[in-house]
């Protein structure tokens, strides 16, 4: 007896130190690299596109390799109308390509992004059917037309909107948000409540133009919302991984029963709307990302609540510090301006030996080798 | 119209989270780059989206930033 609790216990010690071991052991080494990263890849192309894209636009598709975006109707030449643009990766890239070898790279990219060049990288689309773009138009006393390729259609918003107090006096901006083979989603907004996500509305129509649902979102109200199954015809326009779906980045909801899970405040969605980064959110001015173990799940998983990780990853503020030979280690703010698939980009302010600041960086931070995190620092003035 | 001269590594946080809908946030930086920012409310809580000067006069020009004026 004596003798077999001796053996538990030597097996069960070992069993932890290999257990801790291998635990540790199985979060790569992240390899930090000085300056802009010197191969293009898909997710830097998602970065900067993501970079290119201003206000008042949204991505809508991706054909090969030409990504094609609609344009709120103000930014339109008509603004009476939607607009929509085209520019390939090759035209991006070739675009921001001067980032690469720039002395300054954070004055480079500004001026690139507010260059009026850029706006010769958007070739606009005239043709419509070509991508089976709709055309989407405010007439008068608020008549939304919609005119597909199959049929077209005119929405009273007057009438259908008179339960939010919307009157002939109200003005709207409206965009494209979503399109696929089957449904359409257009966000319109009050101009007098502009930039308030609880008060846009959802116009979801499907593609013969012959059902339509619209509403407004409210992320206190979401479970009973989602519940009620209004939605269930338009779910193939939300990001989606297995069964769930994430809905206007606040709730992710399971396709098969309709029960809302909402993101918590700490964690941080995707710009994709397919992955979570646990404890990424810095919701206040005060809060900072901790360095060391990184994880990040699914939609899915993270909606099981399971220990299934897309990506293991490690920060370590220290070295990046002392690679770039800053005047401490020591953080004052440490926050994430840009998460998608495989890509992290981090802003990182460190405190001065005295008084003020030690030196500042953006990280960019490629997770498309995930057994080879690389993690690229250079000041892009990225906040 | 606000100006204000800051060191503070929490600037750009308190002007978000101080602002309103709509309010336009200008980063000087001191080598010379400028950002510009336009807040919005999503489900209570602040964020800023960057908005490129061209956009940004485009804004202005069409007279979309009145709401912005009148709440100042």
């Amino acid at each position: 007896m004596y003798k077999l609790t001796h053996a538990t216990l030597f097996i069960s010690a070992c069993l932890l130190l290999f257990g801790c071991g291998s635990k540790t052991a199985s979060i790569p080494d992240t390899h930090y690299i000085n300056g802009f990263p010197v191969t293009e890849t898909p997710a830097l192309s998602e970065f900067l596109n993501y970079l290119n894209t201003d206000y008042a636009e949204h991505q809508l598709m991706q054909k090969k390799d030409i990504r094609i975006f609609s344009q709120e109707n103000w930014v339109s030449d008509d603004p009476k109308q939607i607009s929509y643009y085209q520019y390939t990766n090759k035209q991006l890239l070739t675009y921001y390509r001067p980032i690469f070898n720039a002395s300054n790279p954070s004055i480079k990219l500004n001026e690139l992004r507010n260059n009026e060049e850029k706006l010769h990288l958007n070739k606009s689309i005239g043709n419509l059917d070509t991508y089976n773009l709709p055309k989407i138009e405010m007439t008068e006393q608020n008549q939304l037309k919609i005119q597909t390729s199959k049929n077209q259609k005119t929405i009273q918003l007057n009438e259908e909107l008179e339960r939010y107090g919307v009157t002939n006096d109200t003005n709207f901006h409206f965009t494209l948000g979503a399109i696929n083979e089957n449904n359409l989603l257009i966000i319109l907004e009050d101009t007098d409540k502009a930039n308030i996500t609880s008060e846009q509305f959802y116009l979801f129509i499907d593609q013969q133009l012959a059902n339509f649902t619209i509403t407004q979102f409210q992320k206190e109200r979401a479970n009973e919302f989602m519940e009620s199954g209004e939605l269930e015809p338009y779910y193939d326009l939300f990001p989606k991984t297995g069964d769930f779906i994430s809905v206007f980045g606040t709730v992710i909801v399971n396709t098969e029963t309709n029960k809302v899970t909402p993101l918590q405040d700490e964690d941080l969605l995707s710009k994709d709307g397919k992955f979570v980064y646990l404890g990424g959110d810095m919701k206040e001015p005060s809060d900072d990302l901790e360095d060391g173990v990184q994880r990040i799940q699914t939609i899915e998983n993270y909606t099981q609540g399971n220990e299934v990780y897309e990506e293991e990853f490690s920060i370590d503020y220290g070295e990046i510090s002392d690679q770039l030979d800053f005047d401490t280690k020591n953080i004052i703010t440490a926050d994430i301006v840009y998460f998608n698939e495989d890509y992290v980009v981090l802003t990182l302010l460190y405190a001065g030996r005295l008084v003020g600041h030690g030196g500042e960086t953006n990280v960019l931070i490629d997770l498309q080798d995930e057994e080879n995190p690389q993690a690229y620092m250079v000041n892009l003035g990225l906040q | 119209m606000h100006g204000i001269e800051s060191n503070s590594e929490a600037f750009l946080e308190g002007a978000t989270t101080g602002g309103e809908p709509g309010d336009i946030i200008v980063h000087m930086h001191r080598d010379g780059s400028i950002e510009r920012f336009i807040i919005s409310d999503q489900d209570g809580v602040k964020q800023r989206t960057a908005i490129s000067k061209t956009r940004l006069e485009k804004l202005i020009s069409t007279g979309e930033s009145q709401n912005l004026q009148r709440r100042n």
